[in-house]
């Protein structure tokens, strides 16, 4: 079992610094990209909270408690996109196309550890520690107790996210294999999957509600542990009483990526020669 | 050390399948070292992206080192190496000795025998001027020689070559020669080369196949294809005028200005009636007679042609 794992792992850890030394190159470039991906967090957290500010809250919650929402949510998302970014459809689709991914399927290691560590993305840093500041400052703001508790509950939110923004891409990654030519259907639950759960779950309809909890967790990651750091209750099927089922929940989807990028591979054909 | 049997590819869906590889099968033993030939779209590229694991074939098996590559492709990738001509295995913004770095902790080779292989491979293939400098600043004969390196660095027991020569300079292409003839012959690597280069398979290959259409057409040692047409001439012929050229029992294969390729059977024709034949038909500055090379050979296999029966119309 441990052999199994490493050798999945492979060299994965080396390869990142191996990519990494490759980033310190173009370091000006880089913290440019970095420090741009920061401001577009921050710029949409503005708009949030002049927004906020208008309607005095939504759905009962005052801007600093959607804020939270929002700050974890881009901190997740930022901390998934900085691993799975190379999955992403059209990046995925090139290195399909131009044989890559057949060089990498006669290395003797996970081709899914090999394609994201050969290809971190350094800018997602800064969607993720502007997410992570503007999450702090919202929880202390909030007037929510700064426990241990809170910020233990703040990581797993975090996490449930990124591994949910991973998952997706992950399932995404297996449909390219299929199809070659990336779509971009997969960013309605990424992206758009992060900009749903920067929103109190109350305010959507039922049948989208149900999706996003049952369905890909995005919105249950997100929102059922910032319940219980404010000490509210969500909506009937969205509750605080669902914390339990986030990791049962994020982990189930988890494994289905994994058989979907097995199934994949299987089905994989190539492309070129 | 290679077996295949029944192996079949097809793309696409059961109704508008597309056939890459139709029912091959050949056996390699250890120590070969096989020539694998065909036009552009023959299927050699699909086998041995099967044989690597890289595609799961249709029907069929195969094994390689005694496993079915598609089913234990990581533990096959350990003990083969794959080298692509037109793509790079390497670190393409590290230094070379960086990649070689990595390949001993992928390959999990042990620290004793990776550090003795680097510094007799640094030195077989002349890699010392370029070792400390990044993949992307490397001229293709240097980037080629260290991925041959990086590819044997795990002591591989089959190696899958595509196209390892091409682009290379006269030089260059003579380095990789003998380094790969050296593997073959002191390490018993077995190696498997595809190639459309036919020097690289006269030089170094004992057997050829060659497949066309997703079928093998030819399978036997190199000698053996190079027999089959001992036949066929080609009389090359520069004119006095540019004037069109006809003679009895040989075909223009090509015309360039006042030169004209004939080839003909010596079945048929004996080499100096053809000669006379062709002094009688026109005014002639300069001839020579050329006997078939192995790429001529390969063309007219291509053509479904079996050899050993007369010429037929070459266009």
């Amino acid at each position: 079992m441990v052999d199994a794992i490493r050798s999945s792992i492979g060299i994965g850890p080396e390869l990142v610094r191996a990519t990494l030394r490759g980033f310190s190159a173009d370091w000006r470039l880089n913290l440019l990209r970095t420090g741009g991906a920061a401001l577009l967090v921050v710029t949409e957290a503005i708009g949030a909270i002049i927004l906020l500010h208008r309607f005095e809250g939504i759905g009962g919650w005052t801007t600093a408690e959607v804020l939270l929402l929002f700050g974890v949510a881009d901190a997740g998302l930022g901390l998934g996109m900085l691993v799975a970014d190379p999955l992403e459809p059209p990046t995925f689709s090139q290195l399909l196309r131009d044989g890559r991914f057949d060089q990498v399927l006669t290395r003797p290691m996970s081709p899914l550890v090999w394609v994201v560590a050969t290809d971190i993305q350094i800018r997602y840093v800064g969607r993720f520690v502007a997410g992570a500041i503007i999450a702090l400052v919202a929880l202390v703001t909030s007037g929510a107790a700064v426990t241990p508790a809170a910020v233990a509950l703040l990581v797993l939110a975090t996490v449930s996210m990124a591994l949910t923004v991973v998952a997706i891409l992950t399932i995404g990654a297996a449909i390219t294999m299929y199809t070659i030519e990336g779509t971009e259907v997969l960013n309605a639950f990424t992206y758009g999957g992060a900009t749903m759960a920067g929103w109190p779950l109350q305010i959507y309809a039922g049948a989208l509600r149900a999706v996003f909890v049952w369905a890909v967790p995005v919105g249950v990651s997100v929102y059922v542990p910032v319940l219980w750091i404010l000490g509210r209750d969500g909506p009937g099927g969205a509750g605080r009483d669902l914390l339990a089922f986030v990791p049962v929940l994020v982990l189930t989807f988890c494994v289905v990526a994994a058989g979907a990028w097995r199934a994949g591979l299987s089905r994989y054909t190539g492309a070129g020669s | 050390m290679i077996r295949v049997e029944h192996l079949t590819k097809s793309f696409g869906k059961r109704s508008a399948a597309l056939e890459a590889v139709h029912d091959i099968s050949f056996a390699i033993e250890a120590g070969d070292f096989v020539g694998y030939a065909g036009p552009n779209g023959a299927g050699k590229s699909t086998t041995v992206k099967m044989l690597t694991g890289v595609l799961v074939p249709t029907s069929g098996t195969a094994t390689v080192c005694g496993l079915v590559p598609w089913k234990d492709r990581r533990r096959l990738n350990q003990r083969t190496g794959v080298v692509f001509g037109q793509r790079t295995q390497l670190w393409w913004d590290l230094p070379v000795s960086d990649s070689f770095d990595l390949v001993h902790r992928l390959y999990r080779t042990s620290p004793a025998d990776h550090r003795r292989d680097v510094t007799t491979l640094v030195d077989t293939l002349g890699l010392a001027p370029f070792l400390e400098r990044p993949v992307r600043a490397l001229s293709l004969g240097q980037r080629m020689r260290a991925e041959l390196a990086a590819a044997v660095l795990p002591r591989p027991e089959v190696l899958f070559l595509d196209e390892p020569t091409i682009g290379l300079d006269v030089e260059a292409k003579a380095a990789v020669r003998d380094f790969l003839a050296a593997r073959n012959r002191e390490e018993g690597t077995t190696i498997v080369l595809t190639t459309h280069d036919t020097d690289d398979i006269v030089r170094l290959c004992r057997r050829l196949l060659i497949i066309d259409h997703g079928r093998i057409i030819s399978d036997g040692t190199v000698d053996e294809v190079r027999g089959r047409f001992t036949d066929e001439r080609r009389l090359v012929v520069d004119l006095v005028r540019d004037q069109p050229l006809a003679v009895p029992g040989a075909t223009v294969e090509r015309s360039e200005g006042h030169r004209r390729w004939l080839t003909f059977s010596s079945r048929d024709v004996a080499a100096p009636e053809m000669v006379a034949r062709v002094l009688r038909a026109v005014e002639v500055r300069d001839l020579s007679l050329e006997p078939p090379d192995l790429e001529d050979v390969i063309r007219r296999i291509y053509r479904g042609e079996t050899g050993g029966t007369g010429p037929s119309e070459v266009r």
